[in-house]
């Protein structure tokens, strides 16, 4: 009866994802450059994977607290010394969350005395981040009456949060999007409730920038610079105004570029580990599932070629070691649902099931498991990204990507992957997938057991 | 697989062995603590926690891009930094400039990574390695003397005599990379994750499978610790990482296990109504039911991460080391532990609000007593 059933569908089926994965495997290793397609070029995907500092190298540079700009506040003679190492721990976590902010996941940075020391790898351009970092703009709002006419300062740029660069489509031109800090928010809102009806002035290094006719209190905490900006003037802008925001004013004493301290060898191990260990998953999952495995192999190796092609994709991800080992591990837990499905499959089997029965149970029934134990997981990744610090953060975004991808070919690829091996075959050959029926002895051994241990327990009660 | 006996009715036993474990950690720490009679060197912490020193040796491309040479440079300033003589120097000052008495291996460094910077004539070799101790050298005077005796020595070796033109040393100081705030975010995060995550199971399953799990992540967690201090793993920023990771991947074991203690009690209520739930036998028939998989995961997850280790360098395996104990640390705590503690709450749990609902009808067995008194 499963024979008549029409085999097309299944053969198409197969033949798609063999081809995906031909496909996926050879631009994993092939890269065409030097002409080969005209003015294009294309690099193997894992090579665009970009590398964290230690894989890879970076920069660094050193910067030095401005001791001759130092707020009035550490030069009154009144514990001074503490309040500047305060302000430099401040200064210190400002530029993390400015380096994060700009794309530099993996930054390091470190505080020795009053110098400041960051390691950024190897990704756009990490010298001009430094040294606009050493050339800090102030930021201030004044009402704006006339051109010539300068206001008191109402507020400053100390309360941003967060600078960065927007784009506006009805000007075309790029815009510095500004986010204060929730005091800083309250305070923008007073000041544009009291100027409702008035002009607004933003004025940067003491020049005037431009101003806005202010409609009514602007409470949401958020604030655009609109000129007539490119890119790289509203990004150079971006960082300079968040370096104003800092405690501490910085100048850069010195800055180069560093080569990786793991480099090339680790990145060889991580490799080999990847491909020996998939191979290894992949026998072991053959050798007692069978055709199930089979099922399981292809969908894990699907699941190997997208992880790797979305960590080269997202901006975020900046690979060190721990991120490689991060992924080897992710290829064993991929294969964890389909474990617990199949050896749903082979009991439900047990029972008496038809094979179709027993698989479309299998898959009903471990789905809570599943689902539970990848939930528990990503609240954990979320919360990485939500609270954790630089790095923490990054690695949360890989841990997420790697249990949403695998959820999805575990559930979805290795059930159709594993409908269409079924199409090609009858109740009769549920050996081939490791699916056996319950023996008589077992059965009875299994109940006395039961039996024996309720005893046992009933008597314990 | 037959294993006859219950598993978690031994969990004296199972019980047993972690504390064990934690307390040989114990004994190892405070050990090296003693001997160096420094808390700190209890456990191997590498610089990216402690800070260091850089020496920067400017030999230009010629002497650095090639490998043979790059490490024979790199040798000269290891076996400086271990050189008897310049420790000898240090232990003097310390007795004559601080009055204080130091022991000559407290003062020798170890490197913790090599890189080049800049390029051409200006590629420069920089090497980092520890500091001296705080607890012998709160104010960084015995590592600043250090720093200035190898770079004199340095100097020495690259001068024009030797036949090096231009070479020019220096050297600086390092703060630790992973700050304070980066260690309590992280333990911040952590916790916050826990929370949530005990929350979760509870809403989803109850109290006690929610209380036994996170014991159970703090167990991983503590035995990954305890390991590492026992096999003197050096500790840098990305063990942060591997513990983050073990507790993301090891709540899923136990939430399995769990899963099917969930499905056969519900089984078991539907068979027998009103009847006493055996929470040690749910336990172990659920274990037992999910061990294959258990078992399987281990091993699939296992694979990657100990070749990787086999084949990569120290620092490699300084990372995945810890990894392969957390996991092992799963998978105990899963079979074990997880199962175990949740049959002795839940045990204790129903215990105790059935003789709550006894005391809740007081005037009946009172009545009761009076009648047979």
């Amino acid at each position: 009866m499963i024979k008549s059933k029409s085999i097309a569908l299944p053969i198409v089926i197969l033949a798609v994802f063999s081809i995906l994965i031909i496909l996926g495997t050879v631009f994993a290793f092939v890269s065409l450059t030097d002409g080969q397609l005209g003015i294009y070029n294309y690099n193997a995907y894992p090579t665009c994977i970009k590398l964290g500092l230690d894989l890879s190298g970076g920069a660094y540079a050193v910067y030095e607290v401005d001791e001759e700009n130092l707020p009035e506040s550490m030069t009154d003679g009144e514990n001074d010394e503490q309040e500047i190492e305060m302000a430099i721990e401040g200064t210190r976590a400002s530029l993390e969350s400015l380096l994060f902010n700009k794309g530099y996941t993996e930054a390091q940075v470190s505080v020795y005395g009053r110098t400041i020391r960051v390691e950024v790898p190897d990704v756009d351009d990490p010298e001009r981040i430094f040294e606009l970092i050493g050339r800090p703009s102030s930021l201030e709002f004044k009402e704006y009456t006339d051109a010539d006419t300068v206001n008191d300062t109402l507020m400053t740029g100390d309360e941003i949060a967060e600078a960065g660069v927007t784009y506006n489509n009805e000007t075309g031109y790029y815009e510095v999007a500004l986010k204060f800090t929730s005091t800083g928010s309250d305070k923008f809102a007073k000041i544009t409730s009291d100027l409702t009806g008035k002009y607004l002035g933003i004025y940067i290094n003491g020049e005037y920038v431009m101003h806005a006719s202010v409609g009514e209190a602007i409470s949401g905490g958020q604030a655009s610079i609109s000129g007539q900006y490119s890119y790289d003037d509203a990004y150079a802008l971006a960082v300079q105004i968040q370096a104003g925001s800092f405690p501490l004013q910085l100048n850069m004493r010195e800055s180069s570029t560093l080569t990786a301290t793991l480099g090339d060898s680790a990145i060889k191990a991580g490799v080999i580990a990847g491909l020996v260990g998939l191979l290894l998953i992949i026998v072991y999952l053959i050798a007692i599932y069978r055709l199930m495995g089979v099922a399981a192999s292809i969908a894990l190796a699907y699941y190997t070629m997208t992880y790797v092609f979305f960590l080269a994709v997202f901006p975020w991800v900046q690979l060190t070691l721990a991120g490689i080992a991060g992924i080897l591990l992710s290829m064993g837990m991929a294969v964890d649902a389909n474990v617990i499905i199949f050896e749903r499959i082979k009991e439900e089997y047990a029972k008496g099931k038809s094979m179709r029965m027993a698989v479309s149970e299998g898959f009903k029934r471990s789905l809570g498991a599943i689902l539970d134990g990848n939930i528990t997981t990503i609240i954990g990744a979320v919360v990485l990204m939500l609270v954790g610090a630089s790095t923490i953060k990054g690695f949360g975004i890989t841990l997420l990507i790697g249990i949403v991808l695998s959820l999805f070919t575990s559930l979805l690829i290795t059930r159709i992957i594993l409908n269409a091996i079924m199409a090609f075959h009858s109740e009769k050959h549920a050996a081939l997938y490791a699916m056996k029926r319950k023996s008589e002895d077992e059965e009875e051994t299994q109940e006395v057991n039961a039996s024996a241990e309720e005893v046992q327990g009933g008597a314990t009660v | 697989m037959k294993i006859n006996r219950n598993i978690p009715r031994m969990f004296k036993i199972w019980f047993v062995i972690p504390f064990v474990v934690i307390l040989i950690a114990a004994a190892v720490f405070t050990g090296y603590a003693v001997s160096y009679k420094d808390v700190s060197k209890g456990m191997n912490i590498g610089t990216d926690f402690a800070g260091g020193s850089i020496v920067n040796i400017v030999l230009g491309e010629s002497e650095l891009s090639d490998s043979e040479k790059y490490d024979k440079h790199l040798d000269t300033v290891v076996e400086l930094l271990q050189d008897d003589a310049i420790a000898e120097q240090i232990v003097t000052y310390a007795k004559e400039e601080l009055n204080q008495t130091i022991d000559a291996s407290a003062v020798k460094a170890t490197v913790s990574y090599s890189q080049k910077s800049d390029s051409g004539a200006n590629m420069t070799l920089v090497v980092k390695y520890d500091n001296i101790s705080k607890t012998y050298d709160p104010t960084n005077e015995l590592t600043k003397v250090r720093n200035e005796l190898i770079v004199e020595k340095l100097n020495e070796i690259y001068s024009a005599e030797n036949g090096y033109t231009n070479v020019s040393v220096t050297y600086s100081n390092i703060g630790a990379t992973a700050s304070e705030s980066l260690i309590r975010t992280a333990i911040i995060s952590l916790a916050i994750s826990l929370a949530i995550i005990l929350v979760y199971v509870i809403v989803r399953f109850e109290l006690w499978s929610g209380l036994a799990a996170v014991i159970a992540l703090i167990h991983d967690v503590a035995i990954m610790v305890a390991l590492t201090i026992v096999f003197r793993i050096q500790v840098n920023s990305s063990f942060i990482a591997a513990m983050i990771t073990i507790v993301a991947y090891s709540i899923n074991n136990t939430i399995v296990i769990f899963d099917r203690v969930r499905e056969n009690i519900k089984i078991e209520k539907k068979l027998n109504h009103n009847a006493i739930i055996d929470n040690f036998e749910m336990a172990d028939k659920s274990t037992k039911q999910s061990m294959t998989r258990t078992i399987n995961t281990t091993v699939t997850t296992m694979f990657a991460i100990v070749i990787f280790a086999i084949l990569g360098a120290a620092t490699v395996r300084e990372f995945a080391l810890p990894v392969i104990f957390g996991l092992i640390a799963g998978f105990y705590s899963s079979v074990f532990i997880s199962p175990a503690l949740y049959a002795l709450m839940k045990n204790a749990g129903d215990t105790w609000k059935r003789n709550r609902e006894n005391k809740a009808t007081p005037i009946f067995v009172g009545q009761k007593k009076k009648k047979n008194a």
